[in-house]
C-alpha cells in the first residue's frame, strides 16, 4: 500500500493566546515556544482532525486565511517541521487511499 | 508567647559556645519559610558566622521533618594541618568540592541554594528575588551578575518585606509566593554598595578569594525572620539589569518577553510540566511587567515605589 505523511497533534499540547502572540506546550518535551498567528491557526486545525497531510493543512489554512493552498505550502510546511522538532506535532504514515 | 514575637532567642543571644555544641551534636534546625533545614558543623569559626547571618532566627526545637539535612565537616588526614578544608555533605554525598575552612558559611549558602534548586519542586522555583509589600510580591527573575541580589537587599532597607534575594517560590494551590529566607549573598563592589546605601545594614564576614570573588552576606531583618510563613499575592513583575553610570530606566515589557523570563529563570519549570506552564501564565496575566535598568540604588528604589503604587492593586490586606 503507498502512503503518505500525516501530521498529528501530540496529546495534551496546551496553547494559550498571550499579547500579540500564542505559547504552545508541550508536554512531550515539557517546552514552551511563542508561536504567531498563523502558527497557531495550524495547531487549531490539527486539533480539529485526527490528522492533516501537507495538502490538507494547506488547503484549510488557504481557505482560513482567502489564498490559493500553493501560496501557503513554504510556509505550512516549515511549520509543521518546526512543530514536529518542538514536541507539538507528530508525523505520521497514511494510507494514500485515505488520504489523497 | 511565639518563638516569633521577639527577637530575644534569636541565634545572636544563643552565644558561639552554645550554638557550637548544637551544631556539633543533633544538630542546628532552622526553619526558612519554604524549607526546614538542619545543619551539623564541626569546624569551629562556624558558629560566629552563622549567628551574624542568620542572627534573627530562632532555632528550632527538634522538628518533626527537616527537607534538607545537611553537614559541614572538616575534610580529614593531612589536610587537617596544611590546608585545612571544610567539605559539605547532604544525605552522606559530598556534591561540591571542598573550601577552606573558613570558609564554611558561603559554602552552606552555596550548597543549600543548591539543594533547593534542585528539591523543592512542589512549587515553582523561579530563579529570582522576591520582596513584599502590601500583601504582594514583587518578582525579579533575572541571570547572576544583574543586580538581583544588590536591588533586593536595598528594597530590604527600604521597607520591603525580603522572601528571597535568590528564590521567587510561587505555591500554585494557594496561588502566592513563599519566601524561601536566607542571608543576601552580596559579591565584591556590592558589600560596599550596600554599605553606603544604608550604614546600619547587618552584614556578615566578607570572604574573599571564593569563586566568585569577595562575598559578604546580609542578614535579614527581624521581621522578614518573623513573618516569613506569610504569604505574598503576585503584585509586579520586574526584570533588572544593573548598567554602570546608566540612568534609571523602567519601561514596560510585553507579556510574551514576561512569559520567556520567568519560564527560562525557573529551575524546574520543565519539572512542573503543565502546571508549570499554567502557573506561568497566571503569573504573567496577573502581574505588570516592567524592564529596570540602573546603576544608582536609591533612584532605582525609589522609582520602583512610585511605579508600585501605580500599578499593584492595594486590596485591603490580602494577605492573612
Amino acid at each position: 500500500m503507498i502512503h503518505s505523511t500525516g501530521y498529528v497533534l501530540v496529546p495534551d499540547v496546551l496553547v494559550e493566546p498571550l499579547g500579540d502572540h500564542w505559547v504552545a506546550f508541550s508536554p512531550s518535551s515539557g517546552e514552551s515556544h511563542l508561536i504567531n498567528d498563523t502558527s497557531a491557526a495550524i495547531v487549531e486545525m490539527l486539533s480539529c482532525e485526527s490528522a492533516l497531510t501537507l495538502a490538507q493543512a494547506c488547503t484549510a489554512l488557504a481557505a482560513e486565511v482567502g489564498t490559493l493552498p500553493a501560496d501557503t505550502e513554504g510556509l505550512v510546511h516549515e511549520a509543521l517541521q518546526t512543530f514536529v522538532r518542538a514536541g507539538l506535532v507528530r508525523a505520521v504514515r497514511l494510507p494514500r487511499d485515505t488520504h489523497p | 508567647m511565639s518563638p516569633d514575637a521577639h527577637p530575644a532567642g534569636g541565634l545572636h543571644q544563643l552565644g558561639t559556645g552554645a550554638l557550637r555544641q548544637r551544631l556539633a551534636r543533633g544538630g542546628l534546625h532552622l526553619d526558612l519559610g519554604l524549607v526546614r533545614l538542619r545543619v551539623r558543623a564541626d569546624e569551629p569559626s562556624f558558629a560566629d558566622q552563622l549567628c551574624e547571618v542568620y542572627r534573627h532566627f530562632t532555632p528550632t526545637e527538634e522538628p518533626t521533618w527537616s527537607d534538607l539535612h545537611v553537614s559541614l565537616l572538616r575534610a580529614t588526614g593531612v589536610r587537617r594541618w596544611l590546608r585545612p578544608q571544610v567539605r559539605f555533605i547532604s544525605d552522606s554525598r559530598m556534591e561540591f568540592d571542598p573550601f577552606p575552612a573558613d570558609h564554611a558559611l558561603p559554602l552552606l549558602e552555596w550548597g543549600v541554594n543548591w539543594l533547593i534548586g534542585r528539591r523543592m519542586n512542589d512549587v515553582l522555583l523561579l530563579h529570582a528575588g522576591t520582596l513584599e509589600r502590601d500583601g504582594r510580591a514583587l518578582v525579579m527573575p533575572a541571570l547572576p551578575g544583574s543586580g538581583k541580589s544588590t536591588l533586593s537587599a536595598a528594597l530590604s532597607l527600604r521597607g520591603w518585606r525580603l522572601l528571597s534575594d535568590e528564590f521567587g517560590a510561587f505555591d500554585p494551590r494557594a496561588g502566592a509566593f513563599r519566601a524561601v529566607l536566607k542571608p543576601v549573598a552580596l559579591k565584591n563592589e556590592s558589600i560596599d554598595v550596600i554599605r553606603r546605601f544604608e550604614p546600619g545594614a547587618e552584614i556578615g564576614p566578607s570572604f574573599i578569594k571564593t569563586r566568585k570573588g569577595t562575598v559578604a552576606h546580609l542578614a535579614p531583618s527581624f521581621e522578614a525572620v518573623s513573618r516569613r510563613h506569610v504569604t505574598a499575592l503576585p503584585g509586579m513583575l520586574v526584570l533588572p539589569r544593573w548598567q554602570a553610570g546608566s540612568a534609571t530606566v523602567l519601561e514596560p515589557v510585553p507579556p510574551q518577553v514576561a512569559f520567556t523570563s520567568l519560564a527560562f529563570n525557573a529551575f524546574n519549570y520543565a519539572v512542573q510540566g503543565a502546571d508549570g506552564f499554567r502557573a506561568v501564565m497566571a503569573l504573567v496575566r496577573g502581574m505588570p511587567a516592567w524592564r529596570l535598568q540602573y546603576s544608582d540604588l536609591e533612584d532605582a528604589t525609589a522609582r520602583l515605589l512610585e511605579r508600585w503604587h501605580e500599578q499593584v492593586p492595594l486590596d485591603s490586606d490580602p494577605r492573612p
